[in-house]
């Protein structure tokens, strides 16, 4: 092949989609087509990216699933409802005074009844040779959602022996932010590689995800940039799990309580689901 | 292919449409921003079709697509204000579709796995990953239908969704760029990439079914 017929050839391959679809001028169309009459390679070509094009435009159309539209509806609502309870929880709780209080609060209600974890030291690794077991120590039902109470009562409990559960690394991940802060004085190690979640964490992929260390310091910081990050968080959750928590930290329910909405959250996180010995 | 609104006007780049755009969708989203929710659920389901059928190809799963679609008229909702009417409803509508399908890839990081199992593919002989292995995916379709979708799900995420788009959903050169927020040229370059990828990637097996169809 000459050099110039394979600079023809050349240039012509790259046009064959353009050609394909007439979108070519009709001095470069004439040009093409001439080439391709006296080029089978190029035919070739051209004939491959036309039965490519028409096995793609030949896919069948899929289903839409039959509820897509209602269950859209359903979350805007639910988002809806979500957004405006924690909002207004938030604002109402978020002033100076009892900031600091409400950051205790959080922490109790996010760790519920796991404030003491490991038999042998409090976040240390677990005397448990089993792979990924850990020690919990549960708090009772009635036990007060406030940070100092169920911090000051947990301490006192026996321990209890819990498996990770259902929501795997994610719990010893959680309970190891609300452990530095309750109890900052004590070393926390955790031989563990997972990446840490917070419980105000989000599942959407543009909301990134903060721990309970920096959830918290942002509450105390800034409470008005935590309630836009709530905001944010609670509008782009792919199910809401703030809502039940705080509505729960609200009415000041019991431990079993918040496992029982946290049982029905997406993405529950630090729950003890077998507390056997 | 879904209804197929007038093309919109063409106009010189940078300026602002000399008239208003006409759109099926501009009563009812008129509606919808005035806040009748019911009129944006009207909007989720003649839009649901489109948005579900470009999801499910990128995406490469039914139960991916329907998440992904969640997502999508969710933002959609939130983000609706933003609607200027510059354009379509539906390039609008194709715009979050694509974002969050993107942003769903780019989260499962499914680009580098998808190249790492390429690679496995092709050391091991084979032009083209297993399809689908969920059965009901694997029912709505020929062979050649899947060989394509596997095809698909081997392009990177830039190109499929252009070529899903344009050869796809039917959208001009000048509604892929609106879509996509790139340029013409890009939009007609990544066509090009994607098609004679496809076509390298199905060769032997469209060179195959043509020498079958042949007389």
């Amino acid at each position: 092949m000459s050099d110039h017929r394979h600079d023809s050839r050349s240039h012509v391959l790259d046009q064959l989609s353009d050609h394909l679809e007439g979108d070519l001028s009709l001095e470069d169309f004439t040009r093409v087509d001439a080439h391709l009459a006296e080029c089978s390679a190029c035919a070739a070509e051209l004939r491959e990216l036309r039965d490519t094009v028409a096995l793609l435009r030949d896919l069948p159309d899929p289903m839409p699933p039959a509820r897509l539209a209602a269950v859209v509806m359903q979350r805007i609502e639910g988002d809806r409802a979500s957004r405006g309870r924690v909002i207004e929880l938030f604002r109402t709780v978020a002033q100076p005074r009892v900031v600091t209080a409400l950051a205790a609060g959080i922490a109790a209600l996010a760790l519920f009844s796991t404030l003491d974890v490991g038999e042998g030291g409090l976040l240390g690794p677990s005397s448990d040779t089993e792979r990924g077991r850990i020690a919990l120590r549960i708090a009772p039902a009635g036990v007060p959602d406030t940070g100092a109470e169920i911090a000051s009562r947990s301490r006192s409990l026996p321990p209890v022996t819990a498996a990770p559960g259902r929501f795997g690394r994610r719990q010893p991940a959680a309970l190891v932010g609300l452990r530095r802060h309750l109890m900052p004085s004590q070393p926390v190690t955790f031989a563990s590689t997972a990446p840490r979640y917070g419980i105000f964490g989000s599942a959407a992929p543009e909301v990134p995800m903060r721990d309970l260390d920096t959830e918290l310091e942002a509450l105390m910081a800034d409470p008005q940039a935590f309630l836009d990050h709530m905001e944010r968080i609670s509008a782009s959750a792919r199910r809401p799990m703030i809502a039940p928590l705080v509505e729960h930290s609200a009415r000041r329910g019991g431990v079993s309580e918040i496992n029982r909405f946290l049982g029905r959250a997406a993405m529950p996180m630090a729950v003890p689901v077998s507390t056997a010995r | 292919m879904l209804d197929s609104p007038p093309k919109a006007p063409v106009r010189a780049k940078g300026r602002r449409p000399a008239h208003e755009i006409i759109d099926p969708d501009g009563e009812l989203v008129s509606r919808w921003q005035s806040g009748d929710e019911s009129a944006f659920e009207t909007l989720v389901r003649r839009h649901e079709q489109r948005v579900f059928r470009l999801l499910y190809r990128m995406m490469g799963n039914r139960e991916e697509a329907e998440d992904v679609a969640q997502e999508a008229f969710l933002s959609l909702h939130r983000h609706g204000h933003r609607f200027r009417r510059e354009a379509r409803f539906s390039t609008f509508v194709y715009r979050v579709a694509a974002n969050a399908a993107l942003n769903r890839r780019r989260a499962l990081g499914r680009n580098r796995n998808r190249l790492n199992e390429l690679k496995v593919s092709q050391q091991a002989g084979f032009d083209l990953p297993p399809g689908p292995r969920d059965p009901e995916d694997a029912a709505t379709g020929t062979e050649a239908q899947r060989r394509v979708q596997a095809a698909l799900l081997e392009l990177p995420d830039d190109l499929r969704v252009a070529i899903l788009l344009y050869d796809i959903e039917g959208q001009s050169y000048q509604e892929v760029a609106r879509v996509l927020g790139i340029p013409e040229g890009t939009v007609k370059s990544r066509i090009h990439r994607a098609r004679n990828a496809l076509r390298d990637l199905l060769r032997s097996y469209v060179g195959s079914a043509a020498e079958a169809s042949a007389p």
